[in-house]
């Protein structure tokens, strides 16, 4: 929960700037100037009638009173960077014209070309937004916050976001929550309904947005922040978690840096089940060097130590990773070139990941894991690689940890159907929740049409995950949960019923999780299991995981 | 200070959409006079295109055009003369 003034994502400036801005003003207003005389005097020797839209658009770039003034105004009295008091104008204009009649809503476009023009002349390529260092605390409203984007938020100043795309299970969320940063996503329309400077209260949990709340809203809204900061330190790990009949359950820690590994050590746990190291690349124009890999997996490994972290290797797609690997977007970038697939056809990086792991393992108890494996063959062509890494090692006298437990993202719905090989070549499995209910119900989490029918228990997605834990207890192989679901209290009986013992998460779950496998019995959730995978779907299933009468009130 | 008025009317079929109105203003921009339009009680810069553009007269309409300052009776003729060529659409 936080509570903020609203902020679209702008650059401001300081009074000491605004006369350098008034003048960088003139000078792109002149160049958009010269832009268009240039055209129109090529244009006038071809076409008459395109030489008067270019009369438009010059009356357009003099207009002092209607356009240059109001600009110039912002950049003076509300210390707006010329580029966005060029936006924010032309936008207000822009949105004033198409409430007209016709003929003034077709001038917009031209309005919008002239705000290209001069923006382009500003040194800005799009809207201008500079989320890493924002002058005070604000909560963010925008359309979209990509991955790369939330991953490098000033989380000092950013106390809350909200946008009108994506739904619950998008990565933007899933690393808000990571990241412990309050959020409400997917709204459609906020963005149309609150303006910058607005007072916003966030409660990321209900899922609401109160646009200038009263002052009753805000103490009400004020004393349920701190009863749930409360909440957070009151529950620590026990040394051995169990549920109420005595079934032990490992508890382990999704992580991206270093710190948080450290806060997820201080809370008890055991272990981190997921490092993600996305992050290594996000944000950045080049691959990271092998040697800050190095040092970063050492001090996590040293941090975690004796217990295990499971590293998982590199896994983009084109929605995580915006513009590298060149400009050819794929229609299907889910179904595409990521992950192990990814590492294989760039095994330059695939391999300098792998050596910077093996170099590092010396510090720890590391863990192998390789995201969207297919089947045996995948996992076998993997290791391979691995293989190779080490044999490179040894030749040059590099020591490393050997016979380092190597395993696979069950996430693809081909690897659970094929669990049997691939348990074969693998020595344990993690169980991607989110993505395997994705391409098992053929749903894009991150499109708002369809992100409500999501549903990690749903009946198919249920069967895939049991029929991959009694294989994996029957070869005596590890099964950790790490999506969503496992960090969220509602389904851990469903996990539990499941035959699934070992649960990984980001650390503001685990409280929660903790109180709740404390309250069950794991017979009663074997219980609900069988009726869940029973039911028509999603709903049916839901209603039988609502009306469970399971929980002990803790 | 002398302040000039007369009252024209836009005679082109598709009234002042944003070629005239383009046309007004580069040429009120050439006067040094403070140049107003006037319909219907409302009163803009005839040297802003937005102001200009907003007024969205349509064929038939009564404007009435007033300068002020030393160059307001040439301001005033040419752009009188403007609109009764229909800003070169017509005549």
């Amino acid at each position: 929960m936080a509570t903020g003034e609203v902020r679209v994502p702008r650059t401001t400036i300081h009074e000491n700037q605004v006369e350098r801005e008034l003048a960088r003003l003139d000078r792109a207003v002149a160049a958009a100037v010269a832009d268009v005389e240039a055209l129109s005097m090529d244009l006038r020797n071809r076409l008459g009638d395109m030489a008067e839209i270019i009369g438009t658009y010059l009356a357009f770039l003099h207009d002092e009173q209607g356009l240059l003034a109001p600009v110039r105004k912002l950049i003076k009295e509300e210390k707006l960077a010329a580029a966005y008091a060029v936006f924010r104008h032309f936008s207000d204009v822009s949105v004033r014209l198409k409430g007209m009649p016709e003929p003034l809503p077709s001038r917009v476009p031209d309005l919008l070309d002239i705000k290209r023009r001069i923006i382009g002349h500003l040194g800005v390529k799009s809207a201008p937004v500079d989320l890493k260092s924002l002058p005070r605390k604000v909560v963010i409203v925008a359309d979209d916050l990509s991955p790369s984007q939330t991953a490098v938020l000033d989380r000092d100043k950013v106390v809350a976001f909200v946008t009108d795309m994506g739904g619950p299970a998008s990565h933007t969320a899933i690393l808000a929550r990571h990241l412990g940063i309050p959020a409400v996503v997917g709204l459609g329309d906020v963005t149309r309904k609150v303006r910058s400077g607005e007072h916003v209260l966030v409660d990321g949990m209900a899922g609401e947005v109160v646009v200038e709340p009263g002052e009753d809203t805000v103490r009400a809204f004020q004393s349920r922040m701190r009863r749930q900061t409360q909440t957070v330190r009151r529950v620590t790990l026990p040394d051995v978690l169990a549920s109420r009949d005595g079934i032990p359950v490992s508890l382990l820690g999704n992580v991206d840096r270093v710190e948080q590994g450290l806060d997820i050590a201080r809370l008890g746990v055991r272990g981190i089940g997921l490092f993600r190291t996305e992050f290594l690349f996000l944000g950045r124009h080049d691959a990271p060097d092998e040697e800050s890999q190095v040092d970063l997996y050492r001090r996590l490994l040293t941090a975690m130590a004796p217990h295990p972290v499971f590293i998982r290797t590199l896994d983009f797609g084109a929605d995580k990773w915006d513009h590298r690997l060149g400009e050819n977007l794929e229609p299907n970038p889910f179904l595409g070139l990521r992950a192990i697939r990814l590492s294989f056809v760039h095994s330059d990086l695939f391999k300098s990941q792998l050596r910077a792991i093996l170099r590092a393992s010396l510090a720890g108890e590391p863990r192998i894991l390789f995201p969207m494996i297919m089947d045996a063959a995948e996992m076998l062509r993997a290791r391979s690689y691995l293989d190779a890494v080490a044999v490179e090692l040894r030749e040059s006298g590099i020591p490393f940890k050997e016979n380092i437990p190597v395993g696979a993202m069950v996430e693809v719905p081909s690897a659970a159907l094929c669990i049997d090989r691939l348990l074969r070549r693998a020595d344990f499995v993690n169980l991607g929740t989110n993505d395997l209910t994705q391409y098992t119900l053929a749903i894009d989490r991150t499109n708002p049409l369809v992100a409500k029918h999501f549903a990690p228990y749903h009946p198919a997605v249920l069967h895939l995950m049991r029929d991959t834990v009694r294989r994996a207890d029957s070869m005596n192989r590890l099964v950790t949960a790490c999506g969503e679901m496992a960090g969220t209290a509602e389904f851990t009986p469903v996990l539990l019923g499941l035959g699934v013992r070992s649960l990984s998460m980001a650390a503001p779950r685990v409280p929660s999780v903790v109180d709740r496998i404390r309250s069950l019995r794991v017979r009663d959730c074997e219980t609900l299991v069988e009726r869940m995978l029973n039911a028509d779907g999603a709903e049916e299933a839901r209603e039988i995981l609502d009306s469970a009468k399971i929980l002990r009130r803790v | 200070m002398s302040g000039v008025r007369r009252v024209v009317q836009v005679v082109n079929p598709q009234g002042m959409h944003a070629r005239p109105s383009a046309l007004v203003v580069r040429i009120a921009n050439q006067f040094r006079s403070v140049i107003s339009l006037e319909r219907e009680g409302t009163k803009v810069d005839a040297k802003s295109m937005m102001d200009v553009m907003m007024l969205a007269c349509p064929k038939g309409s009564q404007i009435t055009l007033s300068a002020c300052g030393e160059d307001a009776e040439a301001a005033i003729d040419a752009l009188a003369e403007l609109f009764r060529t229909g800003f070169h659409e017509v005549y």
